[in-house]
This record gives structure tokens, sequence and C-alpha cells, in this order.
């Protein structure tokens, strides 16, 4: 397109043309452009855009895409039931729509065997499809439901049906507080009967452990009594306490959740500034919002509002709510307490909901003497008695052995730090473990009741404590002498003595710092936002930059600083645009040279040198007066635990050859596979739970081809049933996945990355070459992946994916010289194409209804018939062994239907197989089924143990020189 | 502006996760809660300079950009030693593969539109990569609604053209 800037009235014509009917713009535009046609066309292409809506550049699109699900890590997403009016439900018969929530949907229900109302709250499916979350939900509401109290919604039962689970609530009828409010302000004699009635409720719950955290006027109910009754108690947690790994600031039910369609629900306006801010949770979030309850409750508006999201979680953090605006007969007592309610700082806020109570009995006391005309008298308030109420008691640790590192064996000792259950060990982008030189202690980061903070163990006793003002802090390191600990929080570098005392500022550290403790008491560091190493006294003082960016070396910027003993070195990381590398700074100069491929050095005084590259621990002989290695690096630990984006390792070492490291965390996104009978029992594939994404039954049944997505690349793996082996089958760095086999179980075709992407093909057993059948590497940049081979081995049906709704169905030949040419390729998502045994009928999914249904199609002449075989959508389609019987999912359950091939194509009964919602995937799941038609082979979630938990703890290594002493050729 | 991004990016990186992580099919990002929330925190413990809202929006589109590319790259390029660990299900992982692809394409036709027109790079930044709104995004480039709308068309324009669309 022409730049229009070369015409400087060119956004003139513009806005006046935009300004007029869409019809009228393309005259208004040739006769302002007279006869320029260029600037005539290129005014056109920009109105055009106005008046077109094809997705393209859609706002926010590149925030919406499958990338920046990936990126997010989280679920594909996830759907909620709904139940129809009318139906039943278990032993209920679902009557009407309550609420639509962020958690649910909500049913009034009748309980035809009690003959009583009750509310259903329908839950997202992944509980009913995971049967460990499941697990832990059904317990977490079975504790809830023994949560009686007047002033709490009963949790009666959770009941499942036919994959659908719901919880079954006591239905509380009459209006909110938000109905009551929405009327006007509460007279005060008013509020203390509520709000007493509240207190007691969340006191009692609290004392049980329960937290609501989700407090709000909506949430809480006036009976047809008067009595409030609140709704939901711990819900939220228990809906989301399994999140742990998934770090979520705010959970989904909150507040701040919002509804299918992108709407926010509701405000964050009870959202405590923890909670906005992702920090910790505990009991005072839910007296925070009860200090707003009762604040809205007396004013009759909102103790922060705002138009938008943005603006109230700003007040919340920032502002103080109006309390001039409480009415003038507000007792002292009550307003105090809404004051110690609402402070900012939780540790600074009233701790207790009981508490309040006894503010409240005050307010009482003070209404009545007011109304009394008397001077209101000091207050005479017997706390301890209330104090009577129990506090949850706090869990004794169990004392544990340790290990003491005592005298040095010969040999390497590996141990398993105990992490408390409390804590969570965290990965971040910045380093999280640190060991003292001499040994004795540990200090690593953990997130602990959800605050990111360091804690100090001492290896000694293996007694932890928290380090002081480590909130968020992170990158620990020591000084030489061990006495000092140093780290970074708040955009700040910091240290503390060991032995306890004072935090102390060193200097600013904008993006937060890695650092290292110099001989002759200077700490170097990088920080976040800088490109260059910082020197500054340890005592504190002004950062001055050690180094200057070696542009002409293709160096961007230098990180991760270590201390060489000499004083007057350090390694570094040099970043550069396509690697890293360690090199040697010479603090003097500042300059820097590199040493080896590799990052994040640090030398240890056994004379070694260990860096990371890619997700390995390597390790080389290193003198630290030449500065030179000694040896050709050797690998010594594989599998680190990777921070997400930075790929920064968790690894530190003591001066007498200890070392601590963060092993790769397993569990997410674990599967296994499992056999699966007609009528749905498991048997599980006795392989090691990995992040399989695939999973291929060879025509023969001797082997799986399983694709594997380890954290360094994504590969093939044949598994052999009768031996139990695994052998890898494809070693390119880029992804090989998809695998599918050759009828005679010879070949595999899988789809590649590699050289632009597309569909290959190679010898199962490993020998002889791999071959391309297709190229993805079009200016649209599909990707390939092989569904089916052709009866007699000489084609592959596979599908081209552009997006998620535009995917086509393609057929690659073998022979000497491919082919490849696009079979169906509508509008739509075609995807998942089988082929019956005597090859004559292709079965395929297709969404052009607007979901998923499953049809058959002649093959190779796919346009002389079409017919649907779902009815209720249907994904995944394969055929039965004499193509009388096609199996497909219908998003909950396995279905068959006989069908007649012939013309026309006869569909016949269909039946239910089993339940199979928890293999459901985006566009359904990825099987094999046996050739006689009775074994499904599936993937499940979690490992052969069911274990979906990621394992959180730090490995110690005594001694590690001797793993690798031998491995070394010293020069 | 620029040596601004770097510290905004940290944040925003973060913040960007775990919004995306309450994310829902069909849902798209609340960027204007995720910007604030990192302006927060940032005006918080950095004290930095921050002009007004509109600054740091700028800074925050910019930097989200990166945040995306940045792993669009990583996620291509997907070597060995240097891969991402992809948890996702296979059509999911192929789907995020695709985007990836096409929005390094968008930066690479990006950086030639900046050179001859860096204000319409800024726009398609807040609009595409950071969801801003019209008003928002004249809010952060300090230029009239009207100006705002019509550098989005005369981008969407160019890009669609350049990229053959």
């Amino acid at each position: 397109m022409a730049d229009l800037s070369r015409w400087p009235h060119a956004d003139d014509i513009l806005d006046q043309a935009l300004a007029r009917p869409a019809a009228e713009r393309r005259a208004f535009i040739r006769e302002a452009a007279g006869d320029d046609e260029a600037l005539s066309a290129a005014l056109e292409a920009v109105l055009a855009e106005a008046e077109t809506d094809d997705g393209f550049l859609a706002p926010g699109g590149a925030i919406a895409g499958p990338l920046a699900g990936e990126l997010a890590g989280g679920p594909a997403g996830e759907t909620t039931p709904r139940l129809t009016e009318g139906s039943r439900f278990g032993a209920y018969t679902v009557h009407s729509v309550l609420g639509r929530g962020g958690m649910g949907e909500v049913y009034r229900a009748r309980d035809t065997r009690l003959g009583r109302d009750i509310a259903l709250k329908v839950l997202p499916r992944r509980f009913a499809a995971d049967p460990i979350r499941h697990a832990r939900f059904d317990r977490e509401a079975r504790l809830l439901a023994s949560l009686n109290h007047p002033h709490i919604a009963s949790i009666y039962d959770i009941e499942e049906h036919e994959g659908t689970v719901a919880l079954v609530l006591e239905l509380v009828e009459g209006p909110t507080l938000a109905d009551r409010i929405a009327d006007g302000p509460v007279p005060v004699a008013h509020v203390l009967d509520l709000s007493d009635e509240m207190a007691e409720a969340i006191a009692v719950a609290h004392a049980r452990g329960v937290v609501h955290r989700d407090l709000k006027p909506a949430n809480i109910k006036l009976s047809a009594t008067g009595d409030v009754k609140i709704l939901d108690f711990g819900i939220a947690k228990a809906l989301w306490q399994d999140a742990g790994d998934l770090a979520r600031p705010v959970e989904p039910g909150s507040s701040l959740t919002r509804e299918h369609g992108g709407g926010v629900v509701g405000t964050p306006s009870y959202v405590s500034p923890e909670h906005a801010r992702g920090q910790a949770v505990d009991h005072r979030s839910d007296i925070w919002a009860f200090g707003c309850v009762v604040y809205e409750l007396l004013t009759g508006v909102r103790a922060f509002d705002g138009d938008s999201t943005t603006e109230v979680i700003a007040r919340v953090l920032e502002r103080e709510p109006d309390f001039t605006r409480l009415p003038p007969d507000t007792p002292p007592s009550l307003r105090r307490l809404i004051e110690r309610a609402l402070r900012k700082e939780p540790g600074r806020r009233l701790g207790l909901m009981a508490d309040a109570r006894l503010d409240i009995e005050d307010a009482r006391v003070e209404l009545r003497r007011a109304a009394d005309a008397v001077e209101p008298g000091r207050r005479a308030s017997s706390r301890w008695l209330w104090l009577a109420v129990p506090v949850a008691a706090v869990a004794a640790a169990a004392g544990y052995q340790w290990p003491r590192p005592a005298r040095p064996e010969p040999a390497p000792v590996f141990l398993a730090v105990p992490i408390a259950d409390s804590d969570h060990l965290v990965a971040g982008e910045l380093p999280g473990i640190a060991i003292s030189p001499d040994g004795r202690t540990l200090v690593y980061r953990t997130r602990r009741d959800g605050v990111i903070q360091l804690v100090r163990q001492s290896l000694d006793t293996g007694r932890t404590e928290l380090v002081p003002e480590s909130v968020d802090g992170a990158a620990p390191f020591f000084s030489p002498d061990s006495l000092w600990l140093g780290f970074t929080a708040g955009n700040h570098l910091l240290k503390v003595p060991v032995a306890g005392g004072a935090v102390v500022t060193v200097g600013a550290a904008p993006g937060g710092a890695r650092g290292t403790w110099l001989p002759g008491d200077t700490i170097a560091y990088s920080t976040g936002a800088g490109r260059n190493i910082l020197r500054v006294p340890a005592a504190g003082g002004d950062p001055a930059e050690v180094t200057r960016i070696d542009a002409a070396a293709g160096h961007l910027s230098y990180d991760s600083p270590a201390a060489l003993p000499d004083g007057r070195h350090a390694l570094v990381t040099i970043v550069m645009a396509d690697r890293q590398q360690v090199g040697v700074l010479d603090l003097t100069t500042g300059g820097v040279v590199p040493l080896v491929e590799g990052r994040q050095p640090q030398f240890v005084a056994t004379g070694h040198l260990i860096f990371v590259r890619g997700s390995a621990l390597w390790a080389a002989p290193f003198d630290a007066t030449t500065r030179e290695l000694r040896a050709e690096p050797v690998s010594m630990i594989e599998g680190l635990e990777l921070g997400t984006l930075n790929r920064t390792v968790h690894v530190s070492a003591a001066a007498d050859g200890t070392l601590v490291y963060m092993p790769q965390r397993t569990g997410l996104g674990l599967r296994t596979p499992v056999w699966v009978d007609l009528d749905g029992t498991e048997a599980v594939v006795p392989v090691d739970g990995r992040v399989y994404t695939r999973a291929s039954l060879s025509p023969d049944q001797t082997r799986l081809a399983l694709a594997v997505a380890d954290p360094e690349n994504r590969d093939i793996w044949i598994y052999e049933l009768a031996r139990g082996a695994m052998t890898r089958l494809t070693t390119d760095p880029a992804t090989d996945t998809a695998p599918i086999w050759s009828p005679d179980s010879r070949m595999i075709a899988f789809r590649s990355e590699r050289e632009g992407g597309g569909v290959f093909i190679a010898p199962a057993d490993g020998s002889g070459e791999t071959r391309r059948l297709t190229s993805s590497d079009g200016p649209e940049r599909p990707a390939h992946t092989p569904y089916a081979f052709t009866p007699d081995g000489t084609a592959v049906l596979f599908t081209e994916l552009r997006s998620y709704t535009d995917q086509g169905i393609g057929l690659a030949t073998l022979g000497d010289e491919p082919t490849v040419r696009m079979l169906i390729d509508g509008p739509y998502a075609e995807t998942r194409p089988a082929l019956s045994s005597d090859g004559n009928w292709l079965a395929y999914q297709s969404d052009e209804t607007g979901r998923f249904e499953v049809y058959v199609r002649p093959f190779p002449d796919v346009d002389t018939s079409r017919t649907r075989i779902s009815v209720n959508g249907g994904s995944s389609p394969r055929w039965g062994p004499d193509g009388r019987a096609i199996v497909f999912h219908d998003g909950t359950a396995m279905i068959e239907v006989l069908v007649s091939p012939g013309q026309p194509f006869g569909v016949g009964e269909s039946r239910r197989l089993f339940e199979a919602s928890r293999y459901s995937e985006r566009l359904g799941p990825l099987y094999d089924l046996s050739p006689d038609g009775r074994r499904f082979l599936f993937l499940r979630e979690g490992g052969p143990d069911g274990e979906t938990g990621r394992r959180s703890d730090l490995r110690l290594i005594q001694r590690w020189t001797a793993v690798v002493s031998d491995r070394f050729g010293e020069r | 502006m620029d040596q601004l991004v770097p510290l905004v990016y940290q944040d925003l990186r973060r913040v960007a996760r775990s919004q995306l992580r309450r994310l829902r099919v069909g849902e798209t990002l609340d960027t204007t809660g995720l910007v604030h929330e990192a302006y927060l925190r940032l005006v918080d413990q950095t004290r930095a300079t921050w002009h007004d809202r509109g600054h740091f929006l700028a800074v925050s589109a910019i930097a989200m950009r990166q945040v995306l590319i940045d792993y669009a790259r990583e996620r291509s390029r997907e070597k060995r030693g240097g891969g991402v660990v992809h948890t996702a299900f296979d059509d999911q992982a192929a789907a995020a593969t695709v985007d990836a692809g096409r929005l390094l394409e968008i930066d690479l036709a990006l950086e030639k539109l900046g050179r001859h027109d860096p204000r319409l790079v800024r726009v398609v930044e807040c609009r595409y990569f950071a969801g801003l709104s019209e008003h928002e995004t004249a809010e952060a480039l300090g230029v009239s609604l009207r100006t705002a709308q019509r550098d989005w068309l005369k981008a969407r324009a160019w890009l669609r053209q350049e990229l053959g669309r």
C-alpha cells in the first residue's frame, strides 16, 4: 500500500470520509483525491478496514489465541454443564435457574425423597472428569457440610449425575443484603443485629478453619424470619484449593471472576488489598469484606467503588473509604470496628472475627446510651471471655531426623531436603535457593500461605525460620564468611545477618537483583531492568556499573555474576541473541571474556566450575588462578526445574562440595496410557508417567508409539508391550509428535516441526531413513498431523490445522514421487479422519453445524455423498473391525453406532459404551482402538498411581565432586 | 520511554500469566485490569517516573508485545535445551505453534512499518497486543480519539497488504 504520509491532507480526507455514511464514502474519496489514483486506492484500502470485520487483527487478538493460552499454561477451557428445566438430576427435579455465577449455574430443584426445595449448584466439568480433583472436592465439601450454623446456609450433599457434579445446598428464600441496600441505608440498630449475626457465623467458621473468601452483600441473604444466612461458605476455596500449582492470585469464583462471554461479574469492591495484589488470602480477608459490608449497610454505598474494575482495585489498594459518610449516630465502637476491619495491611487489621462481636456489644450500649441522652461511657468489655472461642490449633511440625552433613565420606551422598507441607518451593525467574559456603545454612524461596518469602533452614538442626522482610524475596546469596545473607525484594538489594538482625538495604535493583558477594566486602549484581553488572559496597552506597556492553562481540547483556576467589574477577552469563555463554569478568577493566557455552555459572572452592546448559547442570575443573577450564565439562545432573520463561535453574554449591538443587517437578501434565474395556474398566499400561500427548497401538498389537513432551524435547518413543521396553524413535531437536502405524506395523508416520514442518515417515525399528511426506512451510504455516494410513499402506490421511476453526483433511501418497492433495477443506474445522478397514469409507468430524459432529463420506471419492452419524455432538470417530460400527466420543461418553455401508449409507442403532468425559480434549480425545474393536487405548491424566501433584522438594548432594571426578579427563 | 520497558516487562509477564490462567474459552484478557495491576505494583515499588497513566499504558503495550513475541520466538525455535514445556495436548500445541508463526510474521511486518510510520506500530501494540480500547489507545499515545481510530485503520490496511491477507 502506498504510504499515506506522502499526502499531507490524507488524514483530513479520511476523517471526513469516515464521518459520512458508508455508502457515500467511496464517492467522496474519489472526488477528494481527484485524479490521484494511488491516493484514492490507499484511502479506499483504509476505509475498507472500517467496514470489514473478518477477524484480521482483531483488538486483543494477540492475547486471545492459543499461544497466549499456552503461555499461561492454563487449561484449554472448561465448560459448565447446563441443566434443562423439568429434567431430573439424580433424586432432584430441576425447576428453574436461580443464578449464574463464576463457579457454575445454580438451579432451584426439588428433592423428591425429602419433599423439600433445594438449590443445585452445578460445577464445571473438570470436577467430574478428574477423579482426584473430584475426590478432593468431595472431601472438602463434606467438611463444609459439617459446618452447621443457623446463620450459614448449609451444604447438604454433593451429587453426581451422568458425569455432572453438583452441590446440593440449602435453599434460602428472601432478599440478599444487596437487595436490601439497594433500598437505601439500613438503620444503625438493625445494622448492629445483622453485623452481630454475620460476625458470629464467620467467627464459628474461622474457628473451624473455614474461610469464606467471597463475602459480599449478594452472598448474604435475609431469611423469612429476618435472620442472616451466609451463602457459599468455603466453596471458593474448596473449588480452587488444588490450584496451588497454578498460583492463582485471585480465585475464580471470587468477585473478580469473569462470566462466560467475558464480562466482569459484579465488582471487586469486597476484595481485600492482599487478595487484589495476589498475596495470601486468609481469614483476615473475610474480616475486610465484613468491614466493607457493614460500611455499605450503614451508608448505602460501597466502601470502595468506581466505574471500572481497575478503578475499584486502585481504590481498594490506595484509598481509605469515606468515613464521613457514616451516619452521625454511628456508635464510636462500630466506627472503630469498621476502621480496624478495613486496614490495608492484614497484620494491622482486626485479627479475630469474634472480637468484632465485642465492639458490636459495646456499640449497642453506646447506641442505647446515646438514645437515653447519656454521655457514652468508657468501654468495659471482658475481652478474655471471647478469647475462649477456639482458634484453630497450629499444627506442630513433626520432628524429623536431619542427616547432619558430618565428616566427609568418599562417596557422594544424595539426600532429599524435606520441605514442610505448608511451604511450596517457588521455581521462579530469579534463583530460589542458596547454600552457605560453610554448608550449614540453606535458604530457599517458598510460597507459604500464599506469600512468597525466603525461608532459612539450619542444616545442623533442620529448623526453619522466615527471613525477615523477605516477602516477594528472591535470589539469595551468602557472604564468603557465611555470616550474611543477601537477597532481593521490592526492587532492592538487601542483606541481613544470618544469625538474625535487622535487614539493611544495600542498593536499588529495579526488576530484582542476582547478586554475588565478592571478597573484600563488595557485592556485584545484575538487575532485571539493566543490562550491565553493577557493584556496590556491601555496607551500602551508590551502585556503579562495572561492565560495558561489548556490542561488537554480539553481547546483549550480562547477568548472574558469581564471585571468583581472587576478588578481581567474577563469572557472568553473557546473553547473546541466540545463545548464552559463561564469561569471565575482569572487575578492574570491566572486560568480559567468553569461557564456555552455558549460563548461571558458579565457582566451587573444590576447584570446579558449575553451570547450566538446557536443564542440566554441567561441571568442569576450573583453575581460579588462570581462569581456565582444566578439562572438558561434563553433564552432571539432568532434569533441573526451569523458570518458565527465562529458564533460570535453582542450584547452589557450598565450599565443601555440598550441592543443593531443585529437581524438575513432575506431575504437571503427567499422563498415563490406559487400556479401557468396552465397559469402561481401566488397566494401566506399566510405563512411567510422563507428558504423553498421543498413544498409538501397532496393528500387530506388539508395540505402542507414544508422543512424549519432555521439557527438553518432544519426541516419539516406542514401547514394546511384551518386554516393557521403551526406546526413543526420533531425536530431532524439533518437535516430533502424533505417531500412527502403517498397516504392516513397520512404519510410523508422524508430525514434525523440523525444516518448516510437515508429515514424515520413518521405520518403527529406528533403522533406515526418515522421509518427508508433506510440507507445511506455506505462508499460513499450518500444522500437518497424520491420522490414518490407507489399508494398503500407500497413502496417509492428515489434517491441516490453520487455526482451531479452520482445518481440512488431506491425503499424501507414499510412492517414489509423493503427492499431496486436500480432500475435504470447507471453511470449517474438519479433522480426525478414520478409514474403514476396507478403505471404502472415511469417517471424520466437522463443526459446520456449530459443534463437532461425525460424518461419513465414500473414499476416495469423498464428494459423492455425505452422511451424518452423530446426533448430539461427536468427535474422534473410529471404525469397528468389520466396518459395521463407528465409535466416537459425544463429549461425555463413548458411543457406538451400527452402520451399513452402501448407497445410501445406513445408520442404525447407537448405544453408550462407557462414561469417558475424563478423556475429553478440545477437539475430542486422541485414542486408539484395538483391531478387534474390544480395547481402547486412552491417555489418562496423572501418573500410573494417579498422582497429579507436583513434587516439591530439594535435593542435596554431599561430595558431589566424587560423582564427576572420574569422568574428567583432566588436561 | 523504552528504557522503562524492562521494568514493566517482568511485572506484566507475571500478571499476564496469572490473568491468562483465569480465562476460560471465549474470554479475552482484561488487559486494562492487567495493566493497571502492574501499574499499581510499579508505582508502589519503584517510584519510577511515570508521567501519567497514558505513559504507563503505552509502555505496557510495548512490553506486552515483547512478552508475546519472546514467547512465540521461544516457542517456534523449540530446540533441544531451549525448549518450552508444553503440557498442552497435541492439537493445542499445534495451534499454538501456528499462532506463534503468525505473531512472528506480524512482528516482522511491524518492524518494517516502524521504519516509515512508528506511530502506527504503537497503535497496533496498544490495540492488537495489549487489547486496549480506542480511548485507552488515544490516552496511551497522547493523540485524539479520532487519530487513534484513524491510525488503527491505517495500520490494519497496511498490514493486510503486507501480509497478503
